[in-house]
């Protein structure tokens, strides 16, 4: 298969990159990003493979995209192009190529009205198809499927420094896009209940929970994440009875983040303050800042990203939790093969687009159309490839008698 | 005695008034500041026939001539760091001069042979910290033959635990003062009698204050104090100066500001535009939005150790102050902090009050210009500041040799 991987100079295609050149079926993978094309150059040459193919592409031009796009069989859209990803998506449907991306930033319900045309070309559009949301629906859904009915959903998700951060010099670090946490603490929290979506205070309903060592227990709250919408839209007559997302950071990182916002540097903050006449926004001082911290001097910072999906429910009678585990393994072997590699940060997310592209390219998803991932994705075989490209996978079933 | 009061409306000017209208010795405050309106209300609700009011910019040579004509203490609380022109101007109508100073004093110690000539005193630098300080420093050193080391350990401490507040950020003196200065210039200790300069916050550790401060985390600071005690007592070889600036929370706070940069001044690019990083997090400390839980309660305390040689046996004393429950309450009832601002900081001007009372009663004999703790008598000001209601606490230890 032929793959294009867009914004491939950003993390998640990185990773993306070297999932793809893993599989033997993959002949040709198109890289591309419209900026920071020196970066991407330098991924292509380290990593050194005649399937690699390099360009300049802005994707949000449909027609320069569908250029792009001819010949391929999957379009792995990485790229940041708010308010265009429509163009990308209509650009893949135009060259005959399935498409996936990470997120659309709220153009999801445009891209659904592409879904008879998808169909009619026997096509796949996945959208949200990145590790939360994407790997998180699959994981409900692989659950789900081994119940008869299920009452909830719970995400239990962490991303942690275990480095002490007096063992830094750099004062804060972040796992995935310091934009997007700022931006995600700040909101309302989103939960699924009692029939309906509701928001509620940023960051509700913390709990203490506990993740595997080296992460150990951590403080989790509610976040705007789209889960308990997508899988209650996607699933309307489940009968969910409760749907939520709570995530947490180590606790230097969590108390950074917080105080920041409350101070007023949350990114999603538009109306800019008055500083001797100068109209500005906090968050841009704030990344401005951070772009010119020293380099670390001491240890740098090791980030450990852990999901749980558990979900209670029935089966034969009896009253079930499942629970799907799955995180980057301190130490792992994949660890260190994708970092050699020149993958960095939270570099899992590519993985996870990568792997639903692959699927897409081996005619392993059968539905046709513009679908969320629960949707279309085999959930098994899908789990199943998470532990093989080396993601430490538990799953775990307690019945309660 | 007749005072006036120059700055009077600033946080540090509220403690003075309210100490000065309880000193019977005092017969006249003119307070004055260049803030108009607040000026009315302020002496207004001190409701005291003594106090008169009148508008006077701290720095105006001239102006600070016209209004201090007939006082006998010029006491200068101005927020301003240039204090040589009101030091002048009490020097020429013939009044003693007291300040809170806050700016370099070179020019006003070389006014020392002048004051002397015309019989005045001059005291620079004298709140708490410089100042108080010092003088308990100073009583100590009085009672040595050989001082050996001196450490002060200063605390402004917002006691209501952060998690009892919405804000973020709350602050004793000035939140400029603790971000441009305290968490950011080299922290100083005197060793071997030598000036050497550490990092800011250098060598943090827990000391034990008095009253409901408790065992705080200290760490280094620029130091005034220090550097006025090694200025007057060279032979002093090793001096320390730490404080709390906050529970441990707080001063990961400030700490953590600093390290992400924002206590830089100088303008940035900020997507095109230069941008002061200081300026931003000034702007929104200052907006931080209202209180919804508990208001602050900000207590300052400390004093010094002070160790040395007496009759040939090692001695060491621990001087702390810190101010009353009663004295706290009773500035509560009186409504300071409408004045004050959250800070109980603003009893920074009683030890300029107790001066004052002191220079009154006749109690201080030296004339010519010094920095604090050189010429006060030290047990009557700790007794007057008792009588104030401060908690003084001072202890002796005396080592004895181990002989075994």
């Amino acid at each position: 298969m032929k793959v294009a991987v867009t914004g491939a100079s950003g993390i998640q295609g990185m990773s993306a990159m070297i999932y793809l050149l893993e599989q033997e079926d993959v002949e040709r993978v198109f890289v591309s990003d419209n900026f920071h094309l020196e970066r991407l150059k330098d991924r292509v040459s380290r990593l050194n493979d005649k399937r690699l193919v390099m360009g300049q592409l802005d994707c949000s031009d449909q027609k320069k995209a569908y250029e792009a796009f001819k010949g391929y069989d999957v379009v792995i859209n990485c790229a940041y192009t708010p308010g265009s990803y429509l163009a990308a998506t209509k650009a893949a449907l135009e060259a005959g190529a399935n498409y996936l991306d990470l997120t659309s930033m709220g153009e999801q319900p445009l891209q659904h009205q592409l879904h008879d045309e998808f169909k009619k070309k026997g096509l796949t559009a996945i959208l949200d198809m990145g590790t939360a949301p994407g790997l998180s629906n699959i994981m409900a859904v692989y659950c789900m499927n081994k119940l008869d009915k299920t009452d909830s959903i719970d995400y239990y998700w962490g991303i942690a420094d275990v480095v002490a951060p007096e063992e830094h010099t750099r004062p804060l670090y972040w796992g995935f896009g310091f934009d997007g946490i700022m931006s995600l603490i700040a909101r309302p929290s989103l939960i699924y209940e009692d029939g309906q979506l509701r928001e509620l205070e940023p960051r509700a309903r913390p709990i203490l929970y506990r993740f595997k060592d080296p992460i150990g227990d951590l403080m989790v709250a509610g976040l705007p994440h789209p889960e308990p919408r997508m899988l209650s839209q996607s699933f309307p007559d489940a009968g969910f009875k409760h749907i939520m997302f709570r995530e947490g950071f180590d606790a230097d990182s969590s108390w950074k983040y917080h105080f920041l916002r409350d101070l007023g540097f949350n990114s999603n903050r538009t109306d800019p303050i008055d500083v001797n006449g100068i109209k500005v926004k906090p968050f841009d001082v704030l990344v401005a800042l951070l772009e010119q911290l020293p380099p670390e001097g001491k240890k740098p910072a090791h980030i450990i990203s852990e999901g749980n999906c558990v979900v209670q429910g029935w089966k034969d009678g009896q009253r079930v939790e499942m629970k799907v585990m799955i995180r980057t393994a301190p130490d792992s072997e994949m660890h260190k093969r994708y970092t050699s590699k020149g993958a960095f940060g939270s570099y899992r997310t590519g993985i996870c687009a990568a792997m639903a592209g692959v699927m897409l390219g081996r005619d392993l998803i059968e539905k046709k159309g513009v679908y969320e991932p629960e949707l279309c994705v085999p959930a098994e075989l899908y789990i199943q490839e998470q532990a093989k490209v080396g993601m430490e996978v538990e799953i775990s079933t307690k019945v309660t008698l | 005695m007749k005072v006036i009061i120059l700055g009077g409306c600033g946080f540090m000017g509220l403690s003075l008034l309210t100490y000065l209208k309880e000193q019977k010795d005092i017969s006249e405050i003119l307070v004055t500041d260049i803030d108009t309106g607040k000026l009315k209300e302020l002496v207004n609700w001190l409701n005291d026939k003594r106090f008169s009011a009148k508008v006077l910019d701290a720095t105006d040579f001239n102006a600070i001539i016209e209004a201090a004509k007939g006082y006998d203490i010029v006491l200068n609380v101005a927020a301003v760091p240039n204090k040589l022109p009101a030091t002048k101007a009490a020097l020429a109508v013939g009044a003693n001069y007291i300040d809170s100073g806050a700016g370099p004093a070179e020019g006003q110690l070389a006014l020392d042979e002048e004051f002397k000539k015309r019989g005045l005193l001059g005291i620079v630098h004298m709140y708490y910290s410089p100042g108080l300080d010092n003088v308990l420093a100073h009583y100590a050193i009085e009672r040595l033959d050989k001082t050996e080391s001196v450490d002060f350990r200063w605390s402004v401490v917002d006691i209501v635990p952060p998690s009892d507040h919405s804000r973020q950020l709350y602050w004793g003196l000035s939140f400029r003062g603790i971000m441009l200065h305290h968490f950011t210039l080299p922290s100083r200790r005197v060793e071997n009698g030598k000036i050497l300069e550490l990092p800011p916050r250098a060598e943090p550790e827990v000391f034990a204050f008095k009253g409901p401060v408790g065992s705080l985390k200290v760490a280094g600071l620029p130091g005034e104090s220090l550097v006025w005690l090694h200025k007057y007592y060279p032979e002093i070889p090793n001096i320390t100066y730490k404080e709390a600036l906050g529970n441990d929370i707080l001063n990961q706070r400030y700490a953590f500001l600093a390290a992400l940069g924002f206590n830089r001044t100088d303008p940035i690019n900020v997507k095109g535009q230069m941008v002061s990083p200081w300026e931003v997090i000034q702007y929104l400390a200052n907006n931080q939005l209202p209180e919804t839980k508990k208001s602050p309660d900000i207590r300052h305390g400390g004093g010094v150790i002070v160790r040395g040689i007496k009759d040939g046996q090692k001695v060491e004393y621990n001087i702390q102050q810190w101010p009353s429950e009663s004295l706290v309450q009773k500035h509560k009832d009186m409504g300071c902090a409408k004045f004050g601002g959250p800070g109980g900081t603003f009893r920074n001007g009683s030890p300029m009050g107790t001066i004052a009372v002191l220079l009154a009663r006749g109690k201080i004999k030296a004339k010519g210009v010094y920095g604090p703790g050189v010429v006060e008598p030290t047990e009557e000001f700790i007794k007057q500041e008792v009588s104030m209601g401060q908690n003084v606490e001072i202890s002796k230890t005396v080592i004895l040799r181990n002989v075994l």
